[in-house]
């Protein structure tokens, strides 16, 4: 696969993708416009992490990387639907490595996201509440023997978001999610032993591996992200988002991680 | 809207608090935790000859901040080389310590005198791993490790031995195998024996002492193994799964092993790092035979001791031949 942000340097590629957004904000101008609430968009950003596997380093690794995502909205007068779907991986963008303060880099890194929220609007008030489905995938890898570590967290909690009009074409949305049950997965051991790697090689061991937790026995993990729209026409939808995320895991060694992220989608609405 | 985006950055400034990166360049905490990983994760620091807490406590009162990061490596590959550990190693961005280089360890293989002196229809199927024959009864298989993806060792493995079929004794030489995936010293094992037999145990160490026994073991594979007499060629450079093979010969009944005692690391390895980002590695799974030995810290023994120290290896290999003795 072609590694985008390879061949274009960050200034280079945010020109063009301000040029594809006027192109399509100019395509999307002309046409009938035809009312209808299912919307999805393709957006970048960049995600700024810090992390620190207990299990595999004593060290805090940092660093940045560029998701791309997409996400698909379809929202009626008392519900809304959202999924959203995250990757930063070095097939696809450059691999910018996580560092530690002590001259250490990780080989390699990836992280991906996929998220559904199911809100309910309340009393007709801007507020909305409702379920959240997430799963997060983080893999990294250390220069050192046997440096594999990851951890994956597919949750259900719950989600809250006000959505705040400022002006017709302007909305203000902050969120916040709240995990209550998650499946988590992390390395069985310290290392890949051999246990796991026969079950692995058996194919049967994978899920075998991951543990159901309710929060905070063990885990805790906290997401908060404010949206602003902005309407640039009657389909076009620019989207720019701040969040921050926390979570811990406490098995089989404590990994924490923080990650700050900013991003902007182009959205189409059908 | 600012009163939530300030928020925003309040959480953030509470969160990067939770993730502090201290003590990089203290050596007290380098050493401090170094420590601790051991005791957490190596069976090294469960040795026999190993008291823990005295070497652990004289490494801790020296690695004063006063040091040079030199001394300080100088002091903590001293405290590393206590456990005599052949898997244990140490790298910065200037030195590294390979343990072996200071065990006083002699390899009891020269590879251009087996090859020149003692091989015909050399067939070098990858890099790991050789195979030829001695004369027409007698086939020759070295194994430099038992590295190298599982699926496809297994099949150059199994074909080799098919091949051999015919011959009527066989020589497999470790005697300088560094070790690998435990899963290929088992598919060679699997073609040797025709029937299931345990072959060893193993348990990681956990923070409050092992996790559960694993059980290891060999049963035939495909529809030839080779139960002819068979003989192993073992040094002190035959390390882990090289030794966990050496094991596995120990069960076997027709099957010798020659040579001098192996490692005497059996277990699995794993690598950290230290606060100050160097590198290092130790051995973090007991490994015990399927009697129940523990070969750690010891090796294993040979049927057939050859001191490695005192044999002269440039123009005739003595274990090899006493191997073609013992075949005919």
């Amino acid at each position: 696969m072609i590694k985008i942000f390879q061949l274009y340097s960050l200034r280079a590629l945010v020109s063009k993708l301000l040029l594809l957004l006027v192109g399509f904000y100019t395509l999307a101008s002309y046409g009938q416009v035809v009312e209808n609430n299912f919307s999805f968009g393709l957006g970048a950003g960049i995600d700024l992490v810090s992390f620190k596997d207990v299990s595999s380093s004593p060290l805090v690794y940092s660093g940045f990387g560029l998701p791309l995502s997409f996400n698909a909205k379809y929202n009626t007068t008392k519900t809304l639907h959202q999924l959203d779907f995250s990757i930063i991986s070095p097939s696809i963008t450059n691999n910018y490595p996580l560092k530690s303060k002590a001259n250490t880099a990780l080989i390699s890194w990836n992280k991906t996201n996929l998220n559904y929220q199911f809100l309910l609007k309340i009393n007709q008030s801007s507020n909305y509440v409702g379920a959240a489905v997430k799963a997060q995938y983080f893999y990294r890898t250390y220069n050192f023997l046997d440096g594999d570590s990851w951890d994956f967290i597919g949750s259900a909690g719950i989600h809250y978001l006000k959505q705040i009009t400022i002006t017709d074409k302007y909305t203000f949305a902050p969120s916040i999610t709240l995990p209550l049950l998650a499946f988590i997965h992390r390395k069985p051991s310290l290392t890949l032993d051999e246990e796991f790697l026969d079950d692995f090689y058996n194919r049967d061991g994978i899920l075998k591996y991951g543990k159901w937790k309710p929060v905070l026995n063990d885990w805790f993990k906290i997401e908060i992200n404010i949206s602003n729209e902005f309407k640039i026409s009657k389909r076009i939808t620019l989207l720019a988002n701040a969040g921050a995320g926390y979570y811990f895991i406490n098995f089989p060694e404590k990994l924490t991680t923080i990650n700050y992220q900013i991003g902007c989608t182009a959205s189409y609405q059908f | 809207m600012y009163s939530k985006l300030s928020v925003l950055i309040i959480l953030g400034i509470v969160l990067n608090s939770c993730l502090k990166n201290d003590n990089i360049n203290s050596n007290a905490a380098a050493a401090a935790d170094l420590i601790e990983s051991l005791e957490r994760y190596s069976v090294s620091v469960l040795r026999p000859n190993v008291d823990y807490t005295k070497v652990s406590a004289k490494y801790k009162s020296d690695a004063s901040e006063n040091i040079d990061e030199e001394q300080f490596f100088e002091l903590t590959q001293d405290f590393l080389l206590t456990f005599y550990d052949p898997h244990v190693s140490l790298s910065s961005s200037f030195d590294t310590l390979r343990s072996i280089d200071y065990l006083n360890y002699t390899k009891n293989i020269n590879s251009s005198t087996v090859e020149n002196g003692y091989l015909q229809n050399i067939k070098q199927h990858q890099s790991n791993i050789l195979s030829a024959t001695i004369n027409d009864t007698i086939g020759y298989l070295y194994l430099s490790d038992f590295m190298g993806d599982r699926a496809e060792v297994e099949s150059i493995l199994h074909r080799i031995i098919d091949d051999f079929s015919s011959k009527s004794g066989l020589i497999i030489d470790l005697r300088d195998n560094n070790g690998g995936s435990a899963y290929n010293a088992q598919s060679l094992l699997n073609k040797l024996t025709n029937e299931d037999l345990p072959w060893h145990t193993t348990q990681n160490k956990t923070k409050n002492g092992f996790d559960n026994v694993f059980e290891w073991n060999i049963g035939p594979a495909g529809n030839f193994q080779f139960t002819k007499k068979v003989i192993v060629l073992t040094g002190k450079y035959t390390i882990s799964a090289g030794e966990r093979f050496t094991m596995g010969a120990k069960i076997l009944p027709h099957v010798k092993i020659i040579g001098d005692t192996t490692a005497n690391t059996q277990g699995s390895v794993m690598g950290r790092e230290m606060y100050n980002g160097w590198k290092y590695t130790f051995t973090f799974e007991k490994c015990l035979a399927a009697d129940g030995t523990n070969y750690e810290g010891v090796g294993i023994p040979p049927d057939i001791y050859y001191d490695s120290k005192t044999l002269d290896l440039t123009s005739s290999d003595v274990i090899i031949e006493r191997a073609i003795v013992e075949l005919q």
